[in-house]
């Protein structure tokens, strides 16, 4: 567990943020993954994270006896007891060019004091505490194993750090000894090997003032040597004390650049290796770049695979970032290994190719700079498509749009007009419908001849259960039965379900009781008002009747003030119900709710979207006779011999009709005609 | 709190439901005072519904730069002018009559008279044989609109046929499912499966 040093909360190993707080958690001990930076137990070989090997790339696991390191957990390389080292040869006297070097100082004093000397105060004044620390080290360099080597200098570069900036540590292993670096970076079975085998191989000569004319004209002129100022004294060669040792780990030595390359290792610890160097020592990555030249810039390799001209070929191999030709060859084969690991993914680069199962997960995460060398196909082909789609010119709104649109709306425009006029020029023609409309054996009919039916002066319920919206077809169904019903000297009691239901009865009331001129409010007909529940109150208008306080829409008086009409009260007395339903669920709620129990005639009048509904609740007999829409009023007008606003209105509904259906099959003529160019095309 | 309305529930629809099947005076009383509570509640809930309708539209106006917000002003105002003609005049009256017969019901019957215009233009373009059922679709609309049109009077008896058995029989379909999912849903509200009073 880490405990977030924000908020004290625990967080599970691994962790890189506070689960409570967000803050970034500090591990507090183990080793940090150089490839993902996970922070990781100090027991751990591989990243717990990203699976990179975390042992052999830190200084911890060079122990105090690099001979006989301890077996390391985990890792599948061989390990083979260490011989003693044999020391390099001392160098007797300074090379040539170390002298060339030392020309490029121009300051460089000449009174240099004897090696044998301590350095004095002046001397080590210029000089940073740790390089000071490394000068001092003893016994010499020389006398010392590579194991002891390794440990010192990683003890200078330790305690070196102090004094370095955050943002230079690691460089000193890097820069100020690389040999050694290279050294304590290297694992340990590179440093078990004898000495004789660790010889450098000539296969990569450095450069030398031996070959200078060969070199010269390759390297830059910056690099070039720096020719002395005629003011300047002669330079002295330098002993080999003034050599610093880092210095002299560099050189290499004189047996090594004049003696042919040693045979490979391999051909002589491992029976049955071939001879010939393995495919990752004889073939470079990234020779195929033929896919690179069409991706996109941010999609090529980071890393260019060209070596620079100017790098003179004899360059020693560490210098170039590669693992020089000796310590490879070092490298065990895989041969060598079958019977340690079989399984796994095959390391493909790097100093552990052939190796398997050294990085459990894909190679990609250990190098994540570098592409494949010969990049699949369907890569280079999705970029080359997202380039096309993002260098396509964007396509602007072609003008045919514009024209459709213009084209769609002057044909609504036509089609209004055409509606408008088939519905004004028959208000103009009376006559136009009405000796089309056919009466005889319609449900028109059948109410028409249940109203006529009734008996003088007896009690119609008379239901105003449509809305303004629907007033256009309702009102004239309910013009022409509330006129017939007040010609049959029939007593009206006018109720509604809907709250708008009573302002629209008053009105068709009082209109028809104006026209009849001899029907009076209170005496002949009453209106009760709205009646709230919905259901409920339908249901207990059925059981119960109207109660005797109901209260009158008009002049606000119980129902039992009215004497000619308080008979209401009771079902019985009621020779009809007249329900005008504006839509079918008042319909079916009268149906459902008061019809069964009530045991009252209902009659209706019905838009005609109601129509289908009243169908079949007349086709059950729950509905005695009834009359819809504009049709059944103007068939009541022409029945009852009292023609008005109905019949001139289905004239006009009918030339309606005949527009639309002139636009269904215009529409049908023009679809079919538009199928069969395409298909002919 | 939920199972005592839950109790409460059960025991008023099993009661209700009995005074539907059975004759008795103790459960015509009883049904009687549900569907009078039932009837009070409705009307209140008019009333409810009438106080959220102002207060949402009054939000709307104090937000100010809401989508709607004039709409929502216009309606404030004619429904203050319309509360307090009511209330001054009284119901019915002069000045609510003509109100009623001048705005409301001429603005009501026009909104529902440019239904024709869109169906017109909906009659040229969905109205289309495209497969067999839009064919079907097509011919029936057809022999409704050629007989009830009394111009041309050619398809009376085709009309009435194709109302009275396929539409009847459909529409008597539709009745029984509507019914039977009533039932399903009275039974869960009855057997305390369903309690949205509760939510």
């Amino acid at each position: 567990m880490i405990q977030c040093t924000h908020c004290g909360t625990k967080n599970r190993d691994g962790s890189k943020y506070c689960s409570d707080c967000g803050a970034r958690l500090v591990p507090q001990a183990g080793l940090v993954c150089p490839m993902c930076s996970t922070p990781n137990p100090v027991e751990n070989v591989f990243c717990s994270k990203c699976g990179a090997r975390l042992v052999p790339l830190t200084a911890a696991t060079i122990t105090d006896k690099p001979a006989a390191p301890a077996p390391i957990k985990g890792i599948s390389l061989p390990s083979k007891p260490a011989e003693p080292p044999a020391p390099p040869p001392p160098s007797a006297k300074t090379e040539d060019w170390l002298e060339q070097l030392r020309t490029q100082i121009p300051d460089q004093p000449t009174d240099e004091p004897s090696p044998a000397e301590p350095p004095t105060h002046e001397e080590t004044e210029g000089i940073p505490d740790w390089l000071a620390r490394l000068r001092a080290a003893e016994p010499p360099l020389d006398e010392l194993s590579p194991g002891e080597k390794a440990r010192q200098a990683a003890a200078a570069i330790q305690i070196g750090d102090e004094d370095v900036p955050d943002w230079l540590r690691p460089a000193p292993a890097e820069t100020e000894s690389p040999r050694v670096a290279d050294t304590a970076r290297m694992p340990d079975w590179v440093l078990e090997v004898p000495a004789a085998q660790a010889a450098p191989s000539s296969a990569a000569p450095t450069p030398s003032a031996q070959e200078p004319d060969t070199a010269e004209p390759q390297v830059p002129a910056w690099f070039k040597p720096i020719e002395p100022s005629p003011d300047l004294p002669p330079p002295v060669p330098a002993t080999e004390d003034e050599i610093p040792d880092w210095l002299k780990a560099l050189k290499p030595s004189d047996e090594a650049l004049r003696a042919p390359a040693p045979p490979l290792p391999s051909e002589t610890l491992v029976e049955g290796i071939p001879a010939e160097k393995p495919a990752w020592l004889t073939t470079t990555p990234y020779t195929d770049i033929s896919e690179d030249e069409f991706l996109p810039d941010w999609l090529r390799t980071p890393i260019p695979p060209q070596p620079t001209p100017t790098t003179p070929e004899g360059v020693a191999p560490e210098f170039r970032g590669e693992l020089p030709d000796w310590i490879a060859a070092l490298k065990p084969a895989e041969a060598a290994i079958p019977h340690i690991v079989e399984t796994g993914p095959v390391e493909t680069t790097g100093p552990l190719a052939g190796l398997r199962s050294v990085l459990p997960l894909a190679a990609v995460i250990a190098e994540p700079h570098r592409l494949s060398p010969a990049p699949d196909k369907p890569p280079a082909e999705h970029a080359r498509l997202f380039e096309a789609i993002v260098a396509a010119p964007v396509a602007a709104h072609p003008p045919r749009a514009r024209a459709s649109t213009r084209g769609n709306t002057l044909f609504r425009a036509l089609v209004y007009i055409l509606l408008t006029l088939a519905i004004v020029i028959p208000f103009f023609v009376p006559d136009l419908a009405n000796t089309s409309i056919r009466t005889f054996g319609t449900p028109t009919a059948d109410l028409y001849d249940t109203v006529a039916t009734l008996p003088f002066d007896s009690l119609v319920v008379l239901a105003f259960d449509y809305d303004p919206g629907s007033s256009g077809e309702m009102e004239v169904q309910a013009n022409v039965l509330v006129r017939h019903l007040m010609q049959r000297r029939t007593r009206i009691v006018a109720i509604s379900t809907l709250e708008t239901g009573p302002q629209i009865a008053q009105r068709v009331l009082d209109t028809a009781a104006r026209a009849t001129g001899n029907y009076v409010y209170g005496t002949d007909y009453v209106n009760l008002g709205y009646l709230a529940g919905h259901e409920a109150g339908l249901r207990q208008l059925a059981l119960a009747g109207f109660a005797p306080t109901t209260i009158d829409y008009v002049q606000r008086r119980p129902l039992t003030q009215y004497p000619n009409l308080s008979a209401v009260q009771s079902w019985r007395n009621v020779a009809l119900v007249i329900q005008l339903a504006g839509t079918p669920e008042v319909l079916q709620k009268w149906m459902e709710q008061v019809q069964p129990r009530a045991g009252v005639k209902i009659v209706a009048a019905v838009s005609a979207a109601a129509e289908p509904r009243a169908r079949a609740y007349r086709e059950a007999k729950q509905l005695q006779a009834f009359m819809s829409g504009l049709m059944g009023a103007a068939q009541y007008e022409i029945l009852s011999n009292q023609p008005g606003l109905a019949v001139i209105s289905v004239g006009a509904q009918s030339t309606a009709s005949v527009v639309l259906i002139a636009l269904i099959i215009m529409g049908n003529l023009f679809w079919l005609s538009s199928r069969n160019r395409g298909k002919t095309k | 709190m939920r199972w005592l309305l839950t109790t409460i529930v059960i025991a008023v629809g099993f009661i209700t439901l009995l005074d539907y099947f059975f004759e008795s005076p103790l459960l015509d009383a009883v049904g009687f005072a549900f569907r009078e509570w039932t009837i009070i509640l409705t009307a209140f809930a008019l009333f409810v519904g009438v106080i959220n309708l102002l207060q949402v539209h009054l939000t709307r106006v104090l937000r100010r730069h809401e989508t709607g917000a004039g709409y929502s002003v216009l309606l404030l105002l004619t429904a203050g002018i319309v509360t307090a003609t009511g209330l001054w005049f009284g119901l019915p009256s002069e000045p609510m009559t003509w109100l009623f017969d001048n705005i409301y019901m001429p603005l009501q019957s026009t909104f529902f008279a440019l239904v024709a215009f869109f169906l017109a233009t909906a009659a040229y373009r969905a109205l289309r044989a495209r497969t067999l059922e839009t064919a079907w679709m097509l011919i029936i609309a057809l022999i409704v609109f050629l007989g009830q049109t009394p111009l041309l009077g050619i398809l009376n008896e085709a009309r009435e046929w194709v109302l009275n058995v396929p539409t009847t029989a459909g529409v008597r379909g539709i009745l029984i499912g509507v019914a039977l999912g009533t039932l399903a849903t009275a039974l869960r509200l009855l057997l305390g499966w369903d309690r949205p009073y509760s939510n």
